[in-house]
């Protein structure tokens, strides 16, 4: 294990050959001078600030950083990439900030709430409707949005997590059915609101309220019994209801609600015999995925003539091991792939595996760790990219066959092995050398979390991860 | 056997751009320069041509554009490409296609090549005329949009399938040498190993100016230009809510407001 004396020494080496992209995966595992001189590197040109200051996968502090002396065009890549820190995004309203700035920056994830509260009297709609969306808006700020009685603040207030029962009685008094859907949904909704709602006739609205987690059992029990299929799925979906209530789909006549119930956890024993048996083939699909499903009905669902059943068998954690040597001799490679899936497959089933040459088999024996390592090398030398590439997310993989994967032809396979925890120091930098950028970013970012110390460790080093 | 393919570094826009300040095309700053999607295809289909036909046969790339074009040709020689040829002079920044289809003539008559494949089109102008301008100023053969092609080296003629409006596709012979655009899909071209791309720094690239071309002084020249570049505004829309009488008043009102009521 390499110390973190040789930390800089990396970043010396990435400062020497100028690699903004290399430079960028480093960034957040050095010391702050470090950093400085990296961001010399990153930033080195307009082109590249313009690239970084839009891109998802820059570091908190490097956006931090951009925004200090951003341009308009900057400014905007800012405002709308995900990852801009809160410090930024109260920089970018400082001045005169246009209104798509000010509108991006109000539908902003990391939008605080004291910039949310000045945002919500901007003088355009558009940036007090964005703020009402908001999921960071707190409850004072969506009480004076509501009292605007625009029609969008209004739906996108009823969604707020901290619209408050007060607000969204108003709402439901004076909003539209869309509105009182949302409001239907709301965990904050008022008991009142919820009987209202119940009784009324709008599907939309009853189906809403089927979905919502704080409803009670005795007003889901009803809505189970509605005569719109699509307010039985939701009231099915619901996980409030459980064990008895999740009681007989036989008189179900939607195969849409009786799918639902195929999915659903903890589903007693004669339920789930009459759905293995359902002449759907989606509800026998998840069906057989599902744990509870007893060994008996798991052999029919294993010789279904569905191929997809006979899938889902393979991949039910529940799947008993002769099952499963049953099935890795299936006609269909699907099937026989799903098995190779499984670290838990008996040894029968991976012998018979191992000489299968359909591409999903070799694809799903790559990726399982129970596969013997000469195996491993051939599946890392298979001409479809796709199958190689199972290889380098698998953590079993030798040191010899990932830093074969690290020469693959195939520039997402060696962006993914830089990652592998057995890829030798020699081979991760070399990469550092590839003609990808990504596969650079990502060899450099592999070697300085090694080189960096641990967070307990680091005596208040601040190690700033991508968001 | 030798297949001369006519490659191309195009631009590829950010999602935001702001446009140079004499208005005529997009700012530097604003775009990343690839090889065009259509020729990895045009590439691709030379390849599997020359190694069906085994030793003594050569894929040749060529590239009119300044030395940042050189990466487009480095992709293309990484693959399997033996050689590559980059024509350059600063008179040709900015020319159209039909110029560029002069260029081209030229080095394939120095070349003499069996078969000329060019890209459908450029992705990011889209002219689709190079390849037929370059056909008509060599009086070749030539067929657009290739989607399939059966050619061995040496023969007098090949086949190929062309896809047409509706669905239909056109089965033709065509005789050689040719100039053939290629269409996505003919293939799946493939990636260049870190070996290939390796060697591919080795190979020799041919920087050649107009005059060793016998087209200097001013021979080249555009037949149109652009006169400006611009991005439309976009449409708005709005969604009318309130009662029925409400949405019908907003909408006379819209209605009013488009036709300058």
């Amino acid at each position: 294990m390499a110390s973190w004396g040789e930390l800089p020494g990396l970043v010396d080496r990435l400062l020497d050959t100028g690699d903004p992209y290399a430079a960028l995966g480093a960034y957040p595992f050095a010391h702050a001078p470090d950093r400085q001189a990296l961001e010399a590197v990153i930033l080195a040109t307009p082109r590249l600030r313009l690239t970084f200051a839009a891109a998802p996968y820059a570091p908190a502090d490097l956006l931090d950083r951009i925004s200090i002396d951003a341009d308009g065009a900057h400014r905007l890549r800012l405002a709308k990439n995900p990852a801009t820190p809160p410090s930024a995004l109260a920089r970018l309203l400082t001045g005169d900030a246009s209104e798509r700035i000010r509108r991006y920056v109000a539908a902003h994830r990391h939008a605080d709430a004291a910039m949310l509260s000045a945002l919500a009297v901007d003088r355009s709609v558009q940036v007090r409707r964005a703020v009402a969306g908001n999921r960071n808006a707190p409850r004072g700020v969506l009480t004076r949005l509501v009292a605007e009685g625009d029609g969008l603040i209004d739906r996108n207030a009823a969604r707020g997590p901290f619209a408050g029962a007060e607000i969204l009685q108003t709402l439901w008094d004076t909003g539209e059915r869309h509105v009182r859907a949302e409001i239907a949904a709301h965990p904050n909704c008022p008991g009142a609101v919820l009987d209202q709602a119940e009784a009324m006739s709008d599907a939309l609205i009853r189906r809403k309220l089927a979905s919502n987690a704080g409803l009670g059992i005795e007003a889901l029990s009803r809505l189970l019994t509605d005569h719109d299929e699509r307010v039985r799925a939701a009231a099915v979906r619901n996980p409030v209801v459980a064990g008895d209530y999740l009681d007989d789909p036989e008189g179900e006549p939607s195969p849409k609600v009786r799918r639902i119930f195929a999915r659903r956890e903890w589903l007693a024993a004669h339920v789930v015999a009459r759905l293995a048996a359902d002449p759907d083939d989606w509800v026998r699909r998840w069906i057989a995925r599902n744990p509870a499903v007893p060994e008996d009905l798991m052999a029919r669902l294993a010789a279904d003539p569905v191929m997809e059943v006979r899938r889902s068998t393979a991949r039910n954690p529940a799947c008993p091991a002769p099952l499963l040597t049953i099935l890795a001799g299936d006609p269909a490679a699907w099937v026989r792939a799903g098995v190779a899936l499984r670290e838990d497959a008996p040894e029968g089933a991976i012998s018979l595996l191992l000489t299968d040459e359909d591409p999903d088999v070799r694809a799903a024996l790559g990726r399982n760790p129970r596969t013997p390592a000469s195996t491993f090398e051939e599946i890392a030398r298979h001409p479809d990219k796709d199958v190689r590439r199972a290889v380098a997310f698998n953590r079993a993989a030798s040191v010899s066959v990932v830093a074969l994967l690290a020469e693959d032809p195939y520039p997402l396979n060696r962006v993914i092995v830089a990652g592998h925890p057995n890829l030798g120091r020699a081979p991760l930098e070399h990469l550092l050398d590839d003609p990808e950028p990504q596969v650079r970013f990502a060899a450099a970012a592999q070697l300085a979390r090694r080189l960096a110390p641990p967070p307990a460790a680091s005596g208040g080093l601040h190690i700033n991860h991508c968001d | 056997m030798k297949i001369l393919v006519a490659v191309k570094q195009v631009s590829i826009l950010d999602d935001e751009f702001e446009m140079r300040d004499d208005g005529r095309g997009v700012d530097a700053d604003f775009f990343e320069k690839d090889l065009n999607e259509f020729d990895h295809f045009a590439v691709e289909e030379a390849l599997l041509i020359k190694e069906a036909a085994g030793e003594g046969a050569e894929v040749v790339v060529v590239t009119v554009g300044d030395d940042e074009a050189d990466d487009a040709l480095r992709t293309a020689l990484a693959k399997g490409a033996e050689r590559g040829i980059r024509v350059w002079d600063d008179s040709l920044a900015e020319v159209d296609s039909i110029a560029i289809a002069k260029v081209l003539a030229k080095v394939v008559e120095r070349e003499a090549p069996d078969m000329v494949f060019t890209g459908a089109q450029s992705a990011d102008f889209g002219h689709a005329t190079t390849g037929m301008a370059l056909a008509g100023l060599l009086g070749w053969p030539h067929a657009a949009v290739v989607s399939k092609l059966d050619f061995v080296p040496g023969a007098a003629t090949a086949t190929l399938h062309r896809e047409l409006e509706g669905g239909l596709e056109e089965i033709m012979t065509i005789q050689c040498p040719a100039v053939l655009s290629i269409q996505l899909g003919i293939n799946q071209p493939r990636y260049a190993s870190l070996r290939g791309i390796r060697q591919a720094k080795q190979k020799p690239v041919e920087e050649l100016d107009l005059d060793a071309l016998g087209l200097g002084g001013g021979a080249v020249t555009s037949a149109s230009r652009v006169r400006r570049m611009y991005a439309p505004e976009k449409g708005q829309a709005e969604i009318i809510e309130g009662t029925v009488a409400e949405q019908a008043a907003r909408l006379a009102e819209i209605i009013k407001e488009l036709r300058g009521i």
